[in-house]
């Protein structure tokens, strides 16, 4: 999978990509990238507690 | 994939077992209310979704629901079921359905249990093939949120609403996701702020504060500018901040000394712990228990090894005195010298086997020296959590009379943090010693090769019992740390507003947690920026659903809804789907609008606007245009009850719906009550010649349900005399007329078989060889045996379907007159 892009096997990844297409902040775009599984909430949830302790740690 | 037939037993409004056999373009089934006529498309609606539409819109908690498919006269002894037959490229597959306890299906195939269906991977996923008065009036008389779902339902747009559900759902509830040491920060810095906000002598601070991310420079200049003007003149810049310390320390010691500070675990320390206990659980219960286990089995052949060395020594001392024992002197025979040579030999090769075991206990040691280091480690890290707060505990009835009684709240919290985590701490301690005393036995079973399972038994067992009190310790400590953080603070205020430093101890903060405050902006940014996520998520699938409504969609309904329209309709008419957008033009989320326009101008909504027959028609072309739609594994539609609320004109209009239903090679069932419409849909349709049930009457037993005959054949015989009296038909007319023909022999032929048999027999799809059978075992007479059996034959679709046929006026002629002739035995 490229860090763009998900794999476009389904509608659901088909729909992604075009979201992913529309979005510029690359928060975002992680988000959307995190978006699979069964639960895709729980896994973007995981991801945005991800990025928050990355700005958290992070050092200017 | 079209359906061959039916059988129901012990659903709704069924309890014996009936069969309904299907034409394989249109069957009509007519049935006064409460016949057990919408048993039917319910049957088959549950046999495929496992429940009805009627069942899935209501709330299925509601008790009057429970129960409401099993017929309550069916023998308790008899399972309900729906079987059906379905056809597919001419093969034949029966899909049956039990209902078993507590609503549940149990499907078979072809007499197979399955799990699923084999049609598609998902059946939610395509329209259902079912038009239902009361799925249309959901449709369309529901919110425009609910509207929206339904049509993405419809068409097949689900998982695109889906992604915009989850997204929604994680843009607008991130609070209980946000990590705790994320949130402790937001909430600290947010504390200062309200501090900095209630002195003013910082209000120029506070004002450009608030303009967050974008006033972090001024704010630090103002900060900067504040604390210089607190302390003398000649401070160094790098002396400012301590020296503001000392002011304060210095005044607010003067009343009370320490802190109430619970830290609460980092991530890492998290990570650490996480760590630690996958080493004692895993690493320690799996490598070094089976180590252990071989070096117990090493130490039982420890005496072999004394022997091995004892042999070794003889040996050599052997070769210098042979024939004489090396230890007494006397002399030893050949015999007693081989035996010890063989007897070395077999020690020999036991030593070497131990030595690769003895390794073994070096690894061991190494081992539990690493189990040791991270045992004390682990140890450490919790205990310096709560040495501070702590260490609070002689200073309590000091603390109290500052805290209480404005504070009394978080003084009892402290309070009682601090005597259960004394407790928690001990428990933890009594517990590692524990764990420290069964490792050091098993140290020294090792150190001195006296290996014992047993002690690594209770070894690991005490390890278990140590981290499941680490564990309660932790969560102990996380359950306390947000409201000791808050008892904190009011200290600190407190202390402050006693010492007069509230402002040195808002500007001090301000320079110490500056970095915090950086972060808290840069986190709050990424939060805030969610709405735009938001944002754009809902406009995507606005914007795919609005190109999937918009486009071909409403052509087609509009189409179809054309078909029902009348001349004589005022014009106040369906226009068109659409999003509903906001004042700057944007797409509001999940809002469907049915358009209408009133003689050229447009309404506020058609839901509003429109009567009900017009909403009624707009509904059922929703219905139809989505099943004709995309892609759907059924070739069927089941219609009930369409025309309710329709005038005489709307009902003849949607009569040609049908027939193009049919046309486009949709097997259409239609249900209605109405017998009159019925008649009027058979004459319409009257070369479709399709199955035409009536439903009689209704007992416990369930319905009963007659085939009566498409229509008279005698209006058929007329028909075709009509068209041989008209010179100007036309050779598809004059084909009309011989289907004609064939369709009035099948009619006369039940009658003719009841009359001289006295029993009812169907003749659809009958075929010649069958027609002449039955016209001989009816008496018949030759010639007109031969005549009849010639004119079902040649009127054959399957006939006219050879290439440059061409029917003739003269043979129909004939057809017709032969007809007469069998009908006139009838009489």
């Amino acid at each position: 999978m490229s860090e763009e892009t998900i794999s476009q096997d389904s509608p659901r990844e088909k729909y992604l990509n075009e979201l992913l297409a529309e979005l510029s902040d690359p928060v975002h775009k992680r988000l959307i990238q995190a978006y699979r599984g069964d639960n895709p909430v729980q896994s973007m949830e995981s991801e945005l507690g991800k990025i928050l302790t990355e700005a958290l740690h992070h050092e200017d | 994939m079209k359906i061959k037939n039916i059988t129901i037993r012990g659903f709704r409004g069924f309890n014996e077992a009936r069969m309904i056999d299907f034409d394989d373009r249109l069957t009509l089934i007519c049935a006064p209310n409460s016949y057990g006529k919408t048993s039917i498309s319910e049957a088959l609606e549950w046999l495929l979704y496992g429940v009805t539409s009627k069942v899935e819109k209501a709330d299925y908690s509601k008790e009057e629901y429970k129960g409401s498919y099993r017929n309550r006269h069916l023998p308790e002894s008899l399972t309900p079921f729906v079987k059906v037959t379905f056809l597919e490229d001419r093969n034949e597959i029966e899909f049956r359905g039990e209902l078993e306890e507590g609503e549940i299906i149990t499907r078979f195939v072809n007499g197979r249990k399955v799990e699923s269906w084999p049609l598609v991977e998902d059946l939610s996923k395509v329209p259902k093939p079912f038009v239902l008065q009361h799925a249309l009036q959901y449709l369309l008389l529901t919110g425009p949120d609910e509207r929206f779902r339904e049509f993405a339902r419809l068409l097949g747009l689900e998982e695109l609403v889906q992604i915009q559900q989850n997204v929604i759902s994680l843009c607008t509830k991130t609070d209980p996701h946000i990590p705790v040491e994320v949130e402790q920060l937001r909430r600290n810095i947010l504390a200062l702020e309200a501090r900095l906000a209630s002195q003013p002598s910082l209000t120029a601070i506070e004002k450009a504060f608030r303009k967050g991310k974008d006033g972090l420079a001024k704010t630090y200049e103002a900060v900067a500018s504040e604390c210089r003007r607190r302390v003398p003149p000649e401070t160094e810049e790098e002396s400012v901040l301590p020296q503001l310390l000392k002011i304060r320390e210095e005044a607010v010691a003067k009343i009370f000394q320490g802190r109430i500070t619970l830290p609460d675990y980092s991530e890492r320390e998290k990570q650490a712990n996480t760590e630690d206990e996958g080493f004692f659980l895993d690493r320690m219960a799996n490598a070094f228990v089976k180590k252990y286990t071989e070096l117990v089995a090493l130490a039982t052949v420890q005496h072999i090894l004394d022997r091995a060395e004892f042999f070794d020594l003889g040996i050599r001392l052997l070769d210098k005195t042979p024939g004489k024992c090396p230890f007494c002197g006397q002399s030893i025979g050949d015999a007693l010298v081989k035996h010890i040579h063989d007897e070395h030999a077999s020690l020999a090769t036991e030593k070497k086997r131990n030595e690769a075991l003895q390794n073994q206990r070096t690894e061991i040691i190494n081992l539990l020296a690493e189990l040791k280091s991270r045992l004390v480690a682990y140890q450490t890290r919790h205990t310096n959590k709560t040495v501070q707060l702590l260490a609070l505990e002689p200073s309590l009835e000091k603390l109290k009379t500052i805290l209480v009684p404005k504070h009394q709240l978080h003084f009892n919290t402290v309070k009682t943090a601090i005597s259960e985590l004394a407790n928690a701490k001990n428990k933890l301690e009594t517990s590692h010693s524990k764990v420290l005393e069964a490792l050091a036995k098993v140290e020294t079973s090792v150190t001195e090769s006296k290996e014992n399972a047993a002690l690594v038994e209770t070894l690991g067992r005490i390890l278990v019992e140590y981290i499941a009190q680490a564990r309660s310790y932790v969560q102990s400590i996380s359950g306390k740390v947000t409201a000791v953080s808050d008892a904190d603070q009011i200290l600190k205020h407190e202390l402050d507003a006693l010492a007069g430093t509230e402002d040195i101890s808002v500007l001090i903060d301000l320079r110490e947690r500056w970095h915090d405050i950086k972060k808290k902006f840069e986190i709050e940014g990424i939060l805030e920026s969610l709405k735009h996520l938001r944002k754009a998520a809902e406009q995507y699938v606005a914007n795919k659903v609005l190109e999937a409504i918009s486009g071909e969609l409403t052509s087609e309904v509009m189409e179809w809804y054309g078909q029902i329209k009348t001349t004589g309709d005022p014009d106040v008419h369906f226009a068109g789907f659409d999003i509903e957008r906001t004042k700057e033009g944007d797409l509001k989320a999940r809002r469907v609008q049915i358009k209408a326009k009133s003689y050229g101008e447009d309404l506020v909504s058609a839901v509003s606007s429109l009567s009900e027959s017009k909403l009624n028609a707009l509904g059922l072309c929703v219905s139809i245009a989505t099943n004709l739609k995309g892609r759907t594994p059924f070739e069927f539609l089941i219609i009930d009850d369409p025309i309710q609320s329709w005038d005489a004109e709307h009902e003849i209009q949607f009569i040609e719906v049908i027939r193009r239903l049919v046309e486009q090679g949709k097997q259409v069932i239609l249900m209605s009550h109405n017998k009159q419409w019925i008649k009027q849909v058979r004459s319409g349709c009257r070369t479709l010649n399709g199955w035409y049930y009536e439903i009689t009457g209704y007992t416990k037993a369930g319905p009963q349900i007659c085939e009566v005959p498409w229509a008279e054949w005698a209006q058929r015989l007329q028909e075709v005399d009509a068209i041989l009296k008209d010179p100007t038909a036309s050779s598809a007319t004059q084909q009309r007329a011989e289907a004609e023909i064939r369709i009035a022999i099948e009619d006369i032929m039940p009658e003719l078989w009841r009359k001289k048999k006295g029993v009812q027999r169907s003749c659809h799809k009958l075929n010649s060889r069958e027609v002449r059978k039955m016209l001989l075992e009816c008496g018949v007479d030759q010639p007109l045996l031969d005549h009849i059996t010639q004119t079902y034959e040649t009127t054959d679709p399957a006939h006219h379907a050879q290439i440059n046929y061409e029917p003739n006026r003269d043979r129909i002629r004939s057809y017709h007159s032969w007809t007469h002739e069998l009908a006139q035995l009838l009489s």
